[in-house]
């Protein structure tokens, strides 16, 4: 397997009105090519930022990012610009992130006319076969969004993505705002072109289940820190830290027999803005140490499966 | 047990004009809400769930209207009320939490004032004495420290914090009948668990039966005895819980729980999930443009058909399926 993607200690930081609010704290993780590596998290742990700055949507303070071996931040502006080209986003709010005043088919040839130098019958073209990639009638092309449904407006954004045949994408919680069986739809069209293209993908979401099902690995995040990671299947069924066992207790199952203990979270999350030196977690953990409070537990390996915490 | 809440044959509908056909929001309701019971009702965006809580509230938007059927509430029917015998049962015998708490809390009030003005709305009592009510009513909901956040604003609170402020104000007078629409989308799912539990454990205290709107199986599942599967305005299959989602009979019921369970489903159904129009309802079943196993019986008028005493399916395929 050859990794696609490599953080190694990213670092990010707002400045909000004078104070700095860490967003992201020495997060490291890698993905393989054509896998899919799923972030989870609360919100405000600062998944969605992550995905920018993988991206370069947001400058990073220190750490790096490369994409086939290629350091992200080096990118000059041409190769920056065919860079974007192969590794491309889908954002969480379909309305929000198109505008309402074009067509489909301008919105989808946009990306084309950037970055390719097709011809206007090769790029309608194209816009018609990438309506059909994700399942749309080619009778689109001349809607408006708000003629769309929601989980249609969410697969134009996939072929929007997709126009010029990227290698990775970022999902930033492609279906947070879409029906239950919309939701599986369109996940089993994610799913199906990652196989057929070869993509690799970054997901961001706050469904567990959604990252169970659909995600090869995945990262934990609390507060701008990884707190475990690993293959889905060793953090799924055998969670190491207590916020991932409190997370996982606190999915519902939708069938009736299988009963859960809930382990229900007492306290408050720490302030972005007031960090402690010690777990960012123990404001919340029911098995704080004193050792906890004094300061920032280490990410031990054990294989592929990675967890921060003293307590192990 | 008895029904505290009855929908009979409600149907609303809206855009009615001469040459306009109109749009049935909700066509032939049935629904009944047993006392001391969590009833889930669970459907996709449009089906006419947050359409139904509003009739039963009386709070449908202008230009919306009831147009047949009868709501019972504890042996009275309330769709004919006029406002000011609604105002009467609203926030007393009948009330609300909404999905989103800050857009139900007036955000330039004091909680502690507001909560006392929904206690003093209907109980003649002193500020003083309402005030004391509301600082048990907010420790009964779990706040810490209810004296501070009595002279909070609603934008010093969190989304959790919040949403157990609106669980006060809904239970501080009482209510019979607890309508919680979708009460936990947007949180997360650590304060989501607190949130269900509290409502849970709130409501059998007090006696209360709960209508529970979610599109989220998982809560359906873990939390309700009763469910019924919302589809284009109508129910198309309810029953106790677990007969319903351990034997679904409805092609959409079947399909939607297979939606759970990606890796391991157990019916395999095509659903393109478009919404229905909701100007071409006819008289046969809703769901048969997107059902596989449509045909022209579908098109004829349908009937509810029982799967056992309590569990009750409206399909015409019912019985002719595989399980």
């Amino acid at each position: 397997m050859t990794k696609l993607l490599e953080v190694i200690n990213l670092h990010k930081s707002f400045n909000a009105d004078g104070r700095k609010l860490v967003a992201i704290d020495d997060v490291s993780f890698s993905v393989n090519k054509g896998e899919t590596h799923g972030v989870v998290g609360e919100s405000g742990s600062g998944k969605s930022t992550l995905g920018r700055c993988v991206l370069r949507l947001t400058d990073i303070d220190s750490g790096s990012v490369s994409i086939k071996g290629e350091d992200v931040a080096e990118l000059k502006s041409k190769d920056l610009k065919n860079w974007r080209s192969k590794n491309q986003i889908v954002f969480q709010d379909s309305y929000e992130s198109m505008n309402p005043k074009y067509r489909i088919d301008w919105i989808l040839s946009e990306p084309l006319k950037l970055h390719t130098k097709m011809s206007k019958s090769e790029i309608l073209a194209r816009v018609a076969e990438l309506l059909q990639m994700v399942q749309l009638p080619t009778a689109f092309a001349s809607r408006y969004t708000n003629e769309l449904s929601g989980g249609q407006l969410q697969r134009v954004n996939i072929a929007r993505a997709l126009a010029t045949n990227p290698e990775f994408l970022v999902l930033d919680e492609p279906t947070s705002s879409l029906d239950h069986s919309v939701q599986a739809n369109i996940l089993a069209l994610l799913k199906d072109l990652q196989s057929k293209l070869g993509l690799t993908y970054l997901l961001i979401s706050h469904d567990l289940e959604m990252i169970a099902n659909y995600c090869d690995s995945v990262s934990v995040m609390y507060l701008g820190k990884v707190l475990e990671s690993g293959k889905i299947k060793d953090v799924f069924e055998n969670p190491l830290h207590p916020y991932t066992k409190a997370l996982l207790s606190c999915t519902l199952s939708a069938n009736p027999l299988e009963k859960k203990t809930q382990i229900n979270l007492q306290g408050l999350p720490f302030s972005p803005l007031n960090l402690p030196k010690g777990c960012r977690f123990s404001s919340r953990c029911s098995q704080v140490l004193p050792q906890c409070l004094e300061a920032q537990p280490e990410m031990v390996l054990e294989g592929d499966h990675g967890v921060a915490c003293i307590n192990i | 047990m008895t029904n505290v809440l009855e929908i009979h044959n409600l149907a609303i509908q809206i855009g009615e004009s001469e040459n306009v056909a109109p749009s049935k929001i909700i066509n032939n309701l049935e629904l009944s809400v047993r006392k001391g019971e969590i009833h889930g009702l669970v459907g996709e965006t449009g089906a006419g769930k947050s359409m139904s809580v509003w009739s039963i509230m009386g709070l449908l938007p202008r230009g919306m209207e009831v147009k047949s059927g009868e709501i019972l509430f504890d042996g009275k029917e309330i769709s004919g009320l006029s406002e000011k015998q609604f105002k009467e049962i609203r926030g007393k015998e009948l009330a609300i939490i909404s999905q989103n708490p800050f857009g139900s809390l007036n955000p330039v009030k004091k909680i502690g004032k507001q909560l006392v003005d929904f206690y003093r709305q209907h109980n003649d009592s002193t500020f003083a004495e309402a005030s004391q009510k509301v600082l048990e009513e907010l420790s009964a909901v779990g706040i810490p420290d209810p004296v501070r956040r009595f002279h909070s604003y609603p934008n010093q609170l969190s989304g959790g914090m919040a949403q157990r402020i609106l669980i006060a104000a809904a239970m501080i007078n009482r209510p019979k009948v607890l309508l919680a629409d979708e009460p936990t989308t947007g949180l997360d799912v650590t304060i989501q668990s607190q949130i269900l539990e509290l409502i849970k454990n709130r409501c059998q205290e007090l006696g209360t039966s709960v209508l529970f709107i979610t599109h989220d199986l998982g809560i359906i599942a873990q939390y309700c005895d009763y469910v019924s599967v919302m589809f284009a305005g109508n129910i198309v299959e309810s029953g106790p819980m677990k007969d319903v989602f351990l034997r679904p009979q409805h092609p959409y019921t079947r399909q939607l729980l297979d939606t759970t369970r990606p890796n391991n489903k157990k019916f395999n159904y095509k659903d393109n999930g478009t919404p229905p129009d909701l100007k071409l309802i006819h008289k046969g079943c809703n769901y048969n443009y997107r059902c596989q196993f449509a045909s022209d019986e579908c098109k004829t008028p349908l009937s509810t058909s029982r799967v056992d005493a309590a569990h009750i399916v409206r399909c015409h395929k019912f019985g002719k399926l595989d399980d």
